[in-house]
């Protein structure tokens, strides 16, 4: 069982602002969680952070916080725990740097846990983690008999993307790119290696992103495609072959079998859905890091949600050629967003409308509504063929990939919050970079965080 | 069960129950027969087999039994006319004869050739489960005799293990303890049969979400309805095996949700409201139609589009047909037949899209359109 723990970006900064005291002293926080449940991980998902201030302290000293559980686990704030389904993390500082649980904190949490599942009839995972100077943080599920399974990958989902592993905690690797000399070799995989990442969408785009993932020698890569390689698909799907053509290979077969014969080690799970299926989306929430690669309204509303509820970073990589009447090219644009959970997605950036999400679920699960209302001229939904072109395919997905690799090694002189949004127009010569850090939409603010119990999937 | 039988002591016909019996349990339902007697069963006209008090037979019903008109010489002899016993008569086997009258539980037993360890039941038996016969029990062949192996339980258990039997071209006697195999796991029944609801919560998977197969020994998978009864003593069923049902899939109807804050408001708004599915839809009962119409209220309906949230609501529906007091046609209505109801469709729609669709304020646009209707707004 992989376990993890996903923070938000603001929850990150806010528990680091209150652990994290100038005085040196060590400091505690409560964060409570909603979970994602598979049949292969469990993640705990942050939904709300409760700091744990001075007045509700007892003491605090360099290697030693205690507070008062009266103040905080109130009856009434037992109840809420109870009735809203969450797990209880419970988080300190070391400012001495110790990269491991102490003999107080094993004490404590054998003696604080066992009574915490008792606040709840059904199955619930609780964790304890710890803040180190630096930011950096490790932790360990509790279970009901006070027995202690390490939290694999502690993750946030900012515009600097931060994972760490709890394999590599106690080693002296540079994980947050302090030595830039190893970034793309050794540093690069020392990353890539524990992450599973989810493509959907494996045609133009989505290939190479697969081609570049793979490459770079990541753990896991999730392939998401429900299509087969048609002849079409030839002059700009990578290692598409005329042998697949002729044998219907599903596309996700079909880099599968090229990423084998690299010989690199990327374990490649297929899944032959697109993202309305329900098992495709449970394989999705275990993914640290999802690409869409996908031109459909729904899909991309598919993986805003996910990205929204179990807080996974969301990169978005689309093309768009327009031709004229007399098929001159007036448009070329590569684009590459990424979405950080809580911030403004792809539908607030008009990326997608809801009533082209609208209008496609109509398409999808009731076909004959969708024509009468496409007759009656209710749809506005206009078909366009676009020609797709392997160069411009490139180009977006190398944007958004070297993007990622800039919020894995944090090597932009300006912050990356500003890259948001990257176009290069090859019409124009132009390339633009935007930041999108307004909130998000309410339709998603209010489903951060909130995993399993997320209420946006629930009428796909 | 029925297992009532009658039987003959003499020329007196006494009323019994069917089943596995030693002679001691015959002689306390034969009237006034005294304990130094020898009992017979008349197996012919011409041939009698002494009942001993430690002798086993299997009564069906009709059998004769009698004092020993002259006293038994050979206890056990051998002789003609021992009649056929079926063994195993599903499977390997078929009929068998023996030469003495009695045989003991080993003796059956050892007339399997494939299986060297094996437990014994008397089968076939009316209105009765099936009897198992241990190993130095002395039985009585009678007419109508049928005998099955199964091979040993793992640990000698008493619990019939259906996979082995089937795995051993076996049938499963008919008892009320067996060991099924739900996937990888085996798991305890005291029934002979069970619906497929039950085999699913005995793995604890939800009816609702799972399906279940049967695995026969042919390697054939056979679905089992959750409302089908599995009989566990037909043989050749290996194993059961569950998959989790395709939740959201094109084929299957999914049932329709809505957000917490819309069922709240749902639920403090109306008496009475449900969901629909196919299409999946709000149903919400005596709605209150504002004045100008010819009805007070009616039953409103607002149908969730797929992807809702990520969705807007659009247009409503209402049943009966609404028409104006004032008799002027309603503009954009027309007739449609959803959930075998006929509903008049009101093709409104929001100038923007609402980035926060909620059904409170769905009813706000709706309560808004008939008011504009019926020119109720300012």
């Amino acid at each position: 069982m992989i376990q993890r723990l996903a923070m938000s970006a603001r929850h990150y900064r806010g528990l680091r602002e209150n652990l994290l005291r100038s005085d040196g002293k060590e400091a505690a926080a409560i964060i409570l969680c909603h979970r994602g449940k598979t049949s292969d991980s469990c993640i705990l998902v942050s939904h709300c952070v409760i700091p744990i201030r001075d007045v509700a302290t007892i003491d605090r000293t360099e290697v030693r916080v205690s507070w008062d559980c009266n103040r905080i686990f109130t009856p009434a704030f037992v109840e809420n725990f109870d009735k809203n389904l969450y797990s209880l993390v419970t988080v300190h500082s070391h400012p001495s740097g110790m990269r491991s649980f102490s003999a107080v904190d094993d004490y404590n949490d054998r003696r604080l846990f066992p009574s915490v599942y008792g606040w709840h009839d059904d199955k619930r995972e609780h964790a304890s983690a710890v803040m180190l100077p630096d930011g950096k943080m490790f932790g360990r599920y509790v279970d009901e008999e006070g027995n202690f399974s390490d939290i694999d990958c502690i993750c946030v989902a900012d515009h600097k993307l931060k994972f760490w592993h709890s394999k590599d905690i106690n080693e002296n690797s540079q994980i947050e790119g302090e030595c830039q000399g190893q970034i793309f070799s050794v540093g690069t995989y020392s990353i890539m290696k524990h992450l599973r990442i989810g493509v959907v969408g494996c045609s133009g785009t989505g290939s190479i992103i697969v081609e570049m993932l793979a490459r770079n020698r990541v753990g896991e890569i999730v392939l998401v495609d429900d299509d087969k390689v048609e002849t079409a698909n030839l002059n700009r799907i990578l290692n598409s072959k005329s042998g697949d053509v002729h044998n219907k290979t599903p596309k996700t077969t079909m880099l599968k079998k090229a990423i084998a014969t690299f010989g690199l080690g990327t374990k490649v799970v297929c899944v032959n859905e697109r993202t309305d299926s329900f098992f495709a989306r449970e394989i999705l929430k275990s993914c640290d890091v999802i690409f869409g690669c996908i031109d459909s309204a729904e899909g991309r509303f598919h993986l805003e949600a996910l990205s929204t509820a179990y807080l996974i970073p969301y990169f978005d990589i689309g093309v768009r050629i327009d031709l004229d009447q007399d098929e001159d090219v007036t448009h070329a644009i590569a684009a590459a967003h990424y979405v950080c959970p809580g911030e403004m997605g792809l539908r607030a950036r008009g990326v997608y409308t809801a009533k082209q999400v609208a209008s496609e679920g109509l398409h999808r699960k009731q076909p004959t509504l969708y024509m009468d209302q496409k007759k009656r001229g209710y749809l506005g939904v206009v078909e366009v063929h676009q020609p797709a072109v392997i160069s411009l395919n490139m180009l977006a997905a190398s944007l958004s990939f070297n993007d990622f690799l800039a919020r894995i090694h944090y090597f932009r002189l300006d912050d990356d919050s500003q890259f948001a949004v990257q176009r290069i127009n090859l019409v124009t010569g132009q390339y633009e970079h935007e930041s999108c850090d307004d909130e998000a939409e309410q339709l998603f603010l209010r489903d951060l965080g909130t995993g399993d119990t997320n209420q946006l999937l629930i009428n796909v | 069960m029925e297992n009532k039988i009658k039987i003959m002591f003499g020329e007196t016909a006494i009323s019994t129950s069917a089943g596995l019996v030693c002679g001691k349990d015959i002689r306390n339902v034969l009237p006034q027969f005294s304990d130094d007697s020898i009992l017979v069963l008349k197996l012919s006209h011409k041939v009698e087999v002494p009942v001993g008090d430690a002798d086993y037979l299997v009564l069906r019903g009709k059998e004769v039994f009698a004092p020993a008109g002259q006293p038994v010489a050979n206890e056990n002899r051998q002789m003609d006319g021992v009649p056929c016993v079926q063994f195993n008569g599903y499977g390997p086997g078929g009929s068998i004869s023996f030469d003495t009258a009695k045989v003991t539980g080993g003796e059956l037993k050892a007339r399997d050739n494939a299986l060297t360890d094996c437990r014994l039941f008397a089968t076939n038996i009316p209105g009765s489960n099936d009897c198992e016969i241990e190993e130095d029990w002395r039985i009585i062949l009678k007419e109508g005799d049928a005998f099955i192996t199964i091979p040993q339980s793992q640990n000698g258990g008493r619990y019939v293990d259906i996979e082995v039997c089937a795995k051993n071209h076996r049938h499963p006697p008919k008892v009320n303890e067996y060991l099924i195999k739900i996937d990888k796991e085996k798991f305890k029944v005291d029934k002979p049969a069970m619906c497929g609801q039950d085999i699913l919560m005995l793995a604890s998977k939800e009816p609702t979400e799972w399906l279940l197969n049967q695995k026969l020994s042919d390697g054939k998978r056979v679905r089992v309805e959750n409302d089908q009864v599995i009989d566990f003593t037909v043989p050749g069923i290996e194993r059961f095996e569950t998959t989790p049902k395709e939740v959201q899939q094109g084929n299957s109807p999914t049932k329709p949700d809505l957000h917490q804050e819309d069922k709240e408001f749902l639920s403090s708004t109306y008496k009475k409201w449900e969901l629909k599915m196919d299409p999946n839809a709000i149903l919400v009962y005596d709605f209150l139609l504002p004045k100008g119409y010819n009805l007070e209220k009616a039953t409103m309906m607002i149908l969730i589009p797929p992807n809702y949230p990520g969705a807007n609501f659009d247009m409503f529906y209402l049943c009966p047909c609404v028409s104006r007091s004032d008799g002027v046609a309603i503009n954009c209505t027309s007739k449609k037949d959803l959930h075998k109801l006929i509903w008049q469709e009101w093709s409104r729609h929001y100038q923007q899209g609402n980035p926060l669709p909620s059904v409170a304020a769905h009813v706000s646009f709706i309560n808004f359109a008939l008011a504009l209707e019926v020119g109720g707004t300012s």
